[in-house]
């Protein structure tokens, strides 16, 4: 209750307390964990160089932000400290550099439609080592390794397991068992290549005498996709066939 | 006595004295600092004496090197072999330079992506073994590097940083074939692991869940889906014992940090320590120090590993000062609990733990309102390491005296996004001013020979040598030594940078060096202006101070 009554108060001058704001952001704003000193950024995001409007930012801090780890300090402050720590965080906004300048805050996507959810965190399983972002990039998570799903995706669990195994050598270095390998960078001296051999896509880089290249790695994507069942597969092409979709959308 | 029956009978005796060290494993360096706690055993004790109570006056620098790298201060160990000291900073930077002249024998920098994961920018250094140097990134990689040229040979992505809303800023450590790490993410909506490589071709050899997953022993001390977002991170970097090939590893805390509504039950393996098989990963013992942690109390200080009588027997044991103000005590053969001694003196969150290792009288946050828990969530002691001294038995350990306002709440977790469950707010204990301090115990007991009081808190580890001296360094920028025996303090220089690192001790061509990195940084670091307001200014810095005694003066 005291809330709505604090939203509808008018505001209090602005410059009331900016000293005491900033001893306040310190001992409870700044913590490690949070937004850092003079809201540098601990794990929490920057605050020092932004741009907020005064309302929206007092509510973020009274009443916190749902789904984040930003807590309401409504019982936790006075009304007169709330509106000194706001002072300070405003503050904040002419004395850093201004790179992140008045950059709105980037707009939450959507919730997924639970068909879709599930093909997406079997997609990303941390619980699976060797899941497919291990190798693949979509949708801002996972690891470059293989191909781009973007735009298309096989029919069915069985096209899905048999997808060629496109561009892979046998790598054979000197002392050293041939492994299958994804060539990323030749040049006259140097092989870049990823090592997949194990769940985990290896990096590595050998002198360009230390290793020969053959046809033929006796790699598959069978192998790889061995921890997921068909039914686990049904759903991850659920996923990628929603997200194709979605780019060619985006692209028209 | 003829002198060749005189030379018979100390052949002899030195011919025993070895065997008998040998019946107990040395945790002790000597020329080299080959592992981060100077070796696997992690005592951080140097057997080198030329450095000793009577000369540590005449201390000089001999070197001191700049790395250029002034994020978030240097907190590194050097790592020392065959005259060649490594060091890296919170960048990633990595840099191999002559032992006794500080000059540069390459440089490494690793490509660090403009937004790395929220536990920031910051590392406690390398590992050394099979020709390799070892580092975990700030985007949650590991690399290897050829010790000789700093070339880099291979690079593996743990996990996606954006998705684990992860990273490594411990040092690895290298068992026999294998490097293994562990990494950050226990505050975060992620369930928490350590990954062990392939030395030599990075190609993944085993990896612990810290959380059990279904139909494993301990996922019933999760409800519901809470497991797959339970935090215990394995943030700091392990013990070995060759002997038993156990891996030791202090587990961190559960997440949400301080509300544990949605995960009632033991939360295992959050706030343990495990002992794993270091060829196959598997769990041969644990001990979980707090049940349901929601003070956000780690157990992932470093693993002292000693063989000591208790009781009137000797045992191999296991001793960890941890975040909560408790040091336990445990059989590292068995993981039976064996004592806890408190090392701070304000304790509130329990009454007090029983002689099975059972807490009593849980003080826990409440939603909504501020509790006073002590020590605070920084912990008893933070991450910088004790060190403990064969020479005088004790166990020398930096603690800070600390509270925090707690208050719990119930949060949404978003995978890979911060979990914490509710706030933190530094306090001072009751009835005085909050302040840090170094002190040498009894390791099983507890009973304190001595304290070194100081005003603010010490971040830096403590390094303990054969010539009983104790140092470490203040955020003011003071190096100091202490009589390890009394702890008078003996003799302190300027490097004008304050301490977050830890220092190490070797010697090249029988030259005793001691270095110490200097640099005000880490999480935790720029916090000392809210706890103590007078405080003079700490300052940032990156660089390596090597001391030594002036040449041809021991």
């Amino acid at each position: 209750m005291i809330w709505v009554a604090l939203l509808l108060a008018p505001v209090a001058a602005q410059n009331a307390g900016v000293s005491r704001g900033a001893e306040i952001f310190s001992k409870t704003c700044a913590v490690p964990y949070c937004h850092g000193p003079q809201g540098s950024a601990g794990r929490a995001p920057q605050l020092a160089g932004r741009n907020f409007d005064r309302f929206p930012l007092f509510k973020a801090v009274g009443l916190g932000i749902p789904e984040t780890s930003m807590p309401g300090f409504q019982n936790i402050l006075s009304l007169e400290d709330l509106d000194t720590v706001v002072d300070y965080v405003m503050s904040l906004a002419t004395k850093a550099s201004a790179t992140s300048g008045s950059k709105p805050a980037p707009s939450k996507p959507p919730p997924l439609p639970p068909e879709i959810r599930q093909g997406r965190d079997l997609f990303f399983d941390p619980a699976r080592v060797g899941s497919c972002g291990t190798c693949h990039l979509l949708d801002g998570w996972g690891v470059a390794v293989g191909p781009d799903l973007a735009s298309a995706s096989p029919p069915n669990p069985p096209a899905l397991r048999a997808l060629p195994a496109k561009n892979i050598n046998r790598a054979r270095p000197v002392n050293e068992e041939p492994f299958p390998a994804l060539v990323v960078e030749q040049t006259k001296d140097r092989l870049l290549l990823y090592d997949l051999t194990a769940p985990l896509p290896v990096l590595r880089t050998f002198r360009r005498h230390e290793v020969t290249l053959e046809e033929g790695a006796g790699w598959n994507h069978a192998a790889v996709t061995r921890i997921y069942t068909d039914p686990d597969l049904e759903k991850i092409l659920v996923f990628l066939r929603r997200h194709a979709a979605q780019q060619r959308g985006a692209k028209r | 006595m003829g002198i060749g029956k005189r030379l018979k009978i100390v052949s002899l005796l030195a011919g025993l004295i070895p065997a008998l060290l040998l019946a107990a494993p040395d945790g002790a360096t000597g020329d080299h600092w080959p592992s981060y706690g100077g070796t696997t055993f992690s005592w951080r004790y140097s057997a080198l004496d030329q450095i000793h109570r009577d000369n540590v006056k005449r201390l000089v620098p001999a070197w001191v090197f700049q790395t250029g790298d002034y994020e978030n201060g240097l907190q590194a160990t050097p790592i020392v072999l065959d005259g060649v000291l490594y060091l890296s900073t919170s960048r990633n930077w990595v840099f191999a330079l002559e032992a006794a002249t500080g000059r540069q024998i390459w440089e490494y920098r690793y490509p660090v992506p403009k937004q790395p994961a929220p536990y920031g920018m910051q590392n406690r250094g390398v590992a050394l073994g099979h020709g390799r140097v070892f580092m975990g990134t700030v985007d949650n990689h590991v690399v290897a590097l050829d010790q000789k040229t700093g070339g880099e040979l291979w690079r593996v992505n743990v996990e996606d940083v954006k998705q684990c809303g992860c990273n490594i800023n411990g040092a690895p450590l290298v068992v026999k074939d294998k490097v293994i790490v562990g990494g950050t993410g226990g505050d975060s909506a992620h369930r928490g692991y350590l990954t062990a490589f392939d030395a030599r071709t990075g190609r993944l050899a085993w990896r612990f869940f810290t959380i059990p997953g279904p139909g494993e022993k301990g996922h019933e001390t999760w409800p519901g889906e809470s497991w797959k977002i339970g935090g215990g991170a394995a943030w700091m970097t392990g013990s070995y014992d060759p002997e038993l090939n156990l891996v030791y590893w202090g587990i961190g805390n559960a997440a949400a940090a301080l509300y544990a509504g949605s995960r009632r039950g033991d939360n295992l393996y959050t706030g343990s320590i495990v002992a794993l098989d270091a060829d196959t990963g598997k769990l041969k013992w644990h001990h979980q120090q707090i049940p349901q942690d929601v003070w956000d109390y780690d157990a992932s200080y470093e693993c002292i590993l000693v063989d000591l009588p208790f009781q009137g027997r000797l045992r191999k044991l296991l001793v960890q000062v941890s975040k909560s103000g408790y040091t336990w005590v445990l059989d590292r053969v068995t993981g039976e609990f064996l004592s806890a001694w408190p090392f701070v003196r304000h304790i509130n969150w329990v009454t007090g733990i029983t002689g099975t290792g059972k807490l009593t009288g849980r003080n826990e946050p409440e939603v909504g309102k501020a509790k006073l828990i002590c020590p605070s969530a920084i912990g008893g002691k933070s991450w910088n390491q004790a060190a403990y001294s064969p020479r005088t038995g004790l166990l020398y350990s930096p603690g800070l005296e600390l509270c925090n306002d707690l208050i719990a709440r119930e949060e949404q977790p978003q995978p890979g996004k911060l979990f914490h469950g509710g706030s933190w707010t530094m306090r001072s204990p009751p009835g005085e001013k909050a302040y840090g301090f170094i002190a040498a115990y009894d390791p099983l007991t507890g009973r304190k020979q001595w304290t070194h009081l100081y005003p603010y808190f010490l971040l830096a580890s403590v390094l303990a040598t054969g010539g009983d001296l104790v140092f470490s360094g203040d955020p003011e920028g003071n190096f100091f030594a202490l009589d390890a025996r009394t702890g008078a303090r003996l003799w302190s220089f300027p490097t004008g940078a304050g301490h977050r690192g830890s220092a190490v001790s070797y010697a090249v061509n029988g030259r005793q060096y001691i270095a110490t990195p200097s640099g005000w940084g880490s999480l935790i670091g720029p916090y000392a202006k809210a706890i103590w307001p007078d405080s003079p200014p700490f300052r940032a810095g990156s660089s390596l101070f090597a001391f030594a005694l002036p040449e041809g003066r021991p």
